[in-house]
């Protein structure tokens, strides 16, 4: 990243003449940023799936096609995969899942949001709500 | 790309004059780079139609792609509208109509000769903007109405009432446990009798 960001700032000149450091900054960080939001939402997905009790991701209809569309725009960096997609807006990462548990589900939420927060956090992203849909149990 | 403060070139490299020098703040497009544009994009339009009439996979979603897209149709409707339910203590959650009814169920069916028939639920009338604008959201439930068969000859058949109590018992608790609701009522009704 710090190579990528001086390249830009080396080969990059504002209409003024003036190096581009901030704008070269800007674009390798936001390159950065979102290579790391595709990691953040591979290890979200592993986490979600680790969790006791989850069964699986279980899609809608709209993370379905959040996900397709990442794909046809060739974007692996969205946070949208089947089942769990990050609804700006609403600052919120939504997680479709299929519980299969004898424990009481609203428990198995409550540890699912824990986990995915934890993650979250760990990535600089505490700020976002995790609404868990459950599509099954 | 030209910019203003370059001298625009013809196609043999020599400058085009001007009568009246134009100053302008963003690039200046000549009337030949417009026509090239169009063309290269007439000509996309044209490799994109011949490459989808060809079936190239390259224009189109694939098939794992769109059978995914199909089961999720289908399961939505399976699942039905999500329902809303108390947030837990780390935040919301919603359950699908499918996985209350499977609470109902599973809850109708740990009562000794009961078995689960049909579940009906009435729910408060909580719009889908409460939830940034997911469509088909269901408020929270209100009443329930279960529709059970009862074992012939068994002891629950022989104190009916008590036995619907104890549905209705088993069912507000699992609601409870797994979904944090309460709902208003709980009718119960015995519609079947069965054999074993």
């Amino acid at each position: 990243m710090t190579s990528d960001s001086t390249r830009i700032s080396e080969s990059t000149r504002t209409s003024d003449g003036a190096p581009a450091a901030a704008a070269a900054t800007g674009r390798a960080g936001e390159r950065a940023s979102r290579s790391s939001t595709g990691v953040l939402t591979d290890d979200l997905v592993q986490a979600v799936l680790a969790v006791p009790g989850v069964g699986g991701l279980e899609p809608g209809v709209t993370s379905t096609l959040r996900a397709l569309d990442a794909r046809l725009r060739r974007r692996p960096d969205a946070v949208a995969r089947y089942g769990l997609h990050l609804e700006e807006a609403q600052a919120r990462v939504v997680v479709e899942v299929g519980l299969r548990t004898q424990e009481p589900l609203r428990q198995v939420v409550e540890d699912l949001q824990s986990t995915v927060a934890e993650v979250l956090e760990d990535a600089g992203h505490g700020e976002l709500d995790v609404l868990v849909r459950v599509q099954s149990a | 790309m030209q910019t203003p403060h370059e001298p625009e070139e013809n196609a043999q490299g020599a400058p085009i004059e001007h009568e009246l020098p134009v100053e302008h703040e963003l690039p200046v497009e000549t009337a030949e780079q417009s026509a090239a544009y169009d063309s290269l994009i007439r000509s996309a339009h044209q490799e994109w139609a011949a490459l989808e009439k060809s079936g190239d996979p390259s224009v189109s979603v694939s098939s794992g792609a769109l059978a995914a897209l199909k089961r999720s149709v289908r399961a939505e409707v399976r699942r039905g509208a999500q329902i809303s339910v108390p947030p837990t203590r780390r935040g919301p959650m919603s359950v699908s109509e499918l996985t209350l009814h499977t609470v109902l169920r599973r809850a109708v069916d740990t009562v000794p000769d009961a078995r689960s028939l049909r579940a009906r639920v009435e729910y408060a009338e909580e719009g889908a903007a409460s939830h940034g604008g997911w469509s088909g959201e269901r408020g929270m439930p209100r009443a329930v109405t279960l529709r059970i068969s009862v074992q012939l000859g068994s002891p629950g058949a022989r104190d009916l009432v008590r036995l619907a109590e104890d549905v209705r018992g088993a069912a507000a608790a699992a609601l409870h446990r797994d979904l944090g609701i309460d709902p208003d009522r709980i009718d119960v009704h015995i519609e079947d009798l069965h054999d074993q």
